[in-house]
């Protein structure tokens, strides 16, 4: 059919009609031939009548497609239909920090999401990496289907093994993950490639790569390290120092030390035992060398030169040291730590190392000595920030039980709930009832909310699954709630029928 | 267990995303001051930001709900929260007793039943009250005679636009539309009203709408032909203009007329919002009968009261359908009751059999521009378009967001399976379709 002589005579008008416009197809001529143009407006408007019931009573459709390929069957379930309604909770914006544990929990149970799901989640795979794994884990057949469909196939795709041509081609992201799997098959190849490419690269590639490293270093990028302990850029200075410090073979350690040896003597005898401080005199070109920096960071008041060195020089040096040379229990060595001049200096300089060069029998006790705040070293860091990086290095319990006791402390008074608002561990089992009862005070704290909705909501995401009946029975014994408390009583609800949605038998009615 | 419904049939009830959504959060019991249920109807208290809890109340299987609150959807967030908990977590509503005002509400409905069978009964017993008929043609004429002066006046608005051509007429100015529009709602023929302001929205949206506007003008036209010729039309196709036209026939009409007992299966809901009032379709297809019919309900937007039928699932009862040529809009003549599958089920169409009706319909009902279909087809996309393929191979183009072509295409993973919807002679609209084992809204509460 073609309708264009009287779409133009629509357009232009039946004032400019110089000739009536033929039936647009065969099938029409009868009808068309019945028109009376001598009246040309009502037979313009009676045409496209005509051809408006034709075109659609003629409508054929196409008959040339192909079937598209059907997805593989599934071989493993759907999740249960309430676990469904769930998930589209989830998907709906509600509880978004339960949602991993949807999708551990769904492929724990070696179930595969609804159909329906599938879209959602891979829009939520586009929107948040991290998610990525545990959404690829429960989209089965019918999900990677759809994901071919959509071209979103790269979202849930495990990683393949990068082929050597991204080493000198690819991009960023691609050369690290060719890094990253080439040091674990082949380290000495990949430190070699490393070295090579090394003088090419840009200061935020040479901090990715060392990011790499991270604190468990090769010994065959030994070399790498000592040459970029000096790099022009600090990051890479630092995440050398944190890779060499793991290497006490290397010569840099071995300085280091030799270095650090001579600042802490202990003197005095009984209780007059005291750790004394030598500073360093002057700042000696070497040490640039080994990525020392002389000028005290801008914003460090009250810090010299000679205590800034003081500290660089003990953060070079594991914990572990000081407890192996004085041949004491690094917590006793904390207690002779008394020196008013010098105490700070050193208690900066060890935070650092522990927090480089991770040691968790001695940043345990660091941080057990300094959780009640009033030690914190007034030349280091703002103190929560500094205590919650103490407690990344240390096991779950530990560092739920110094929460709980720092909260407990000074910090009732001065920042009651930071810790439990910052600090992102899930809470072990066996430290729950304690954990929980310094955070009860806090959550039905009476003359304002100590935390903000996203933050209970994912305070009730770190308590332990086993603990929350007791959590919500306890809730359910105070006369009244705060709107805190009961934020953080609905989110532990909506993680109890979570996880019963995937544990309780389907009923008759839910089948249906 | 009382037949509570499945979360899916609680979703597709909802009557829009944001509904859904403040349901949702509402479906933890924790948040009710009372959650409760029985075989027979579902309860509940919920604090509002008024000094007393709303009450919530809703029938077993859904189909009807009521609450105190001041919200203008229907059903409300809080009767969808409250289903939610009956269909996700039916043990944790409480077992107690009904409260007076859940007694007071289902005797009302078991009363308002009552007396409109007996209304009914007595109806169709009684003699008939007088009707003061010289009154009632009198004022029938004067509206005819409104109707007819607005049908000479829009007769010679569109040849006016005919005559001057689009280029040169000012189509996506608002007021071009909107006078005649409310020239035709002044002469009370709110139909023809509505048939001008669907074509400035066709117009609104540009040249490249200009068949579609052409199709719809040429509607226009043909109605407009057909009103001015009144009784030389055969009696089934003037009662269709007639409606189209604005006029209203009488419940009490349909409801005198026979009615078609079926088993009706539920294919699509939709709702929609204009004028400050709410409008339910439910599009029900008879499986002995195999006919489709298109129920509507309507309420003031202050005050949705609807019964509501969950997708996917039958009914059995009498429909009475309204005059006119193929007609689809129906009422209930006789109370319906759920009910199992009869034997054969549903009966789905291919492509070509729904082309083939939709070409028959048309022939007897030039202005039926949208037919139901149920037909077993699967997703596909090719050249920038997306299909709905049946099992033979034939395809009709489908509309929809990508969003929603990409659920139709999780769903039936490249399998066909039964999907309902309305072809508009140009492209299939899907509304609902078969999701393992139970239907999904492809609505999301939008119009139809």
């Amino acid at each position: 059919m073609n309708p264009d002589a009287l779409t133009t005579l629509m357009l232009l008008g039946t004032n400019r009609l110089k000739t009536p416009p033929a039936a647009p197809s065969p099938v029409l001529e009868g009808a068309w031939a019945a028109l009376d143009w001598s009246q040309p407006e009502t037979a313009a408007l009676a045409a496209c009548a005509l051809t408006a019931a034709a075109t659609s009573a003629g409508f054929t459709g196409r008959c040339d497609l192909a079937l598209p390929e059907p997805s593989d069957p599934e071989t493993r379930p759907v999740a249960p239909a309430a676990t469904g309604a769930i998930l589209r909770h989830l998907l709906s914006g509600e509880m978004p920090e339960c949602l991993p544990e949807w999708l551990e929990c769904c492929a724990a149970g070696g179930w595969v999401a609804a159909p329906r799901d599938l879209p959602a989640l891979l829009v939520k795979a586009t929107q948040e990496r991290p998610l990525r794994p545990l959404i690829a884990a429960v989209l089965g057949e019918r999900g990677a289907w759809l994901a071919r469909q959509t071209s979103q196939v790269d979202l849930i795709a495990p990683p393949a093994d990068p082929d050597d041509s991204v080493w000198e081609t690819g991009t960023l992201t691609e050369r690290l993950a060719w890094f990253k799997s080439t040091r674990q098959t082949d380290p000495a190849r990949a430190a070699a490639a490393l070295a090579t490419a090394w003088p090419q690269e840009s200061g935020e590639t040479r901090a990715g790569f060392l990011t790499v490293i991270g604190n468990a270093p090769h010994p065959a990028e030994l070399p790498l390290l000592e040459s970029a302990i000096k790099d022009r850029k600090r990051e890479v200075r630092l995440l050398a120092r944190t890779a060499l410090m793991a290497l006490p073979q290397s010569t840099w350690s071995q300085r280091a030390f030799a270095r650090a040896l001579p600042l802490l003597k202990i003197e005095g005898i009984l209780l007059t035992k005291h750790l004394v401080l030598h500073l360093p005199e002057a700042f000696d070109a070497q040490w640039k060398e080994d990525g020392l920096e002389e000028k005290v960071p801008a914003g460090s008041k009250g810090l010299g030169p000679r205590a800034w060195w003081a500290i660089q020089l003990l953060a070079c040096v594991p914990l572990s040291l000081w407890a192996d040379h004085f041949q004491m229990d690094f917590a006793r060595l904390l207690t002779l730590n008394k020196d008013a001049a010098s105490k700070d200096v050193i208690l900066t300089g060890w935070l650092e190392s522990a927090v480089t060069g991770p040691e968790p029998a001695s940043a345990e006790a660091l941080a057990t000595y300094l959780s009640d705040f009033e030690k914190w070293p007034a030349t280091s860091p703002a103190a929560i920030p500094g205590f919650l990086k103490l407690l990344h290095v240390l096991p779950d319990e530990t560092a739920a039980r110094l929460v709980e006791a720092a909260e407990a402390g000074v910090l009732s008074s001065i920042a009651p709930g930071q810790l439990f608002a910052a600090s992102t561990f899930p809470v072990p089992t066996a430290a729950a009832p304690r954990w929980f009862a310094a955070l009860l005070p806090r959550l039905q704290n009476p003359v304002y909310s100590l935390f903000q909705t996203p933050t209970v909501r994912q305070l009730a995401r770190r308590l332990p699954l086993a603990f929350i009946p007791e959590a919500l029975a306890q809730l359910a014994r105070e006369s009244t709630l705060t709107s805190t408390s009961e934020t953080f009583t609905r989110a532990l609800e909506f993680r109890l029928q979570l996880h019963q949605s995937f544990t309780t038998k389907q009923t008759a009615n839910e089948r249906e | 267990m009382a037949n509570y419904p499945t979360p899916d049939l609680v979703t597709a009830l909802a009557p829009d995303a944001s509904s859904l959504k403040a349901g949702r959060g509402l479906a933890s019991p924790g948040k009710w001051t009372l959650a409760a249920g029985n075989e027979v109807a579902l309860w509940g208290l919920m604090q509002g930001s008024g000094k007393d809890p709303y009450q919530v109340q809703v029938l077993a299987d859904g189909t009807a709900t009521k609450c105190s609150c001041p919200s203008r959807k229907f059903p409300c967030k809080h009767a969808i929260g409250l289903l939610f908990i009956a269909a996700e977590q039916p043990g944790k509503l409480a077992a107690s007793p009904p409260l007076a005002w859940v007694e007071e509400w289902l005797a009302s409905r078991a009363e308002k039943a009552a007396k409109a069978e007996t209304k009914a009964a007595d109806a169709a017993a009684a003699p008939k009250a007088p009707v003061d008929e010289k009154a009632q043609a009198k004022r029938r004429e004067k509206r005819s005679g409104r109707i007819a002066d607005g049908i000479s006046f829009l007769q010679q608005w569109l040849g006016d636009l005919t005559k001057q051509g689009f280029a040169d007429a000012p189509l996506s100015g608002h007021d071009f539309w909107e006078t005649p529009a409310r020239r035709m709602v002044d002469a009370q023929a709110p139909g023809l009203a509505r048939m001008v302001r669907l074509a400035g929205q066709a117009a609104a949206r540009g040249p490249s709408s200009h068949p579609v506007l052409m199709d719809q003008l040429g509607r226009l036209h043909l109605l407009l032909s057909a009103a001015t010729q009144g009784d030389a039309l055969d009696p089934d196709l003037r009662a269709e203009v007639e409606q189209l036209l604005g006029w209203t026939v009488p419940q009490e009409t349909v409801l005198a007329g026979p009615d078609v007992f079926d088993h009706w299966f539920t294919a699509a809901r939709t709702l929609e919002e204009e004028d400050r009032l709410i409008t339910s379709i439910t599009w029900l297809w008879g499986a002995a009968s195999q006919r489709w019919a298109q129920w509507i309900q309507s309420a003031p937007v202050q005050q949705p009261i609807f019964t509501t039928l969950p997708l996917g699932r039958w009914v059995q009862g009498g429909l009475a359908f309204y005059p006119g040529k193929e007609p689809l809009r129906a009422l209930w003549k006789t109370a319906f009751t759920s009910t199992e599958p009869p034997p054969g089920g549903l009966i789905l169409e291919s492509t070509d059999t729904l082309l083939e009706r939709s070409a028959a319909t048309l022939g007897l009902n030039s202005w039926r521009t949208q037919l139901p279909f149920c037909l077993r087809a699967v997703t596909t996309r090719s050249g920038g378009q997306d299909w709905l393929m049946d099992e033979t191979g034939h395809a009709l183009p489908l509309r929809g967001s990508t969003a929603l072509t990409q659920l139709m295409s999780a769903v039936d993973g490249g399998r066909p399976v039964p999907v309902c919807g309305l072809w508009n002679g140009r492209e299939a609209i899907p509304l609902a379709m078969a999701a393992e084992e139970d239907w999904l809204s492809l609505t999301g509460g939008r119009t139809a």
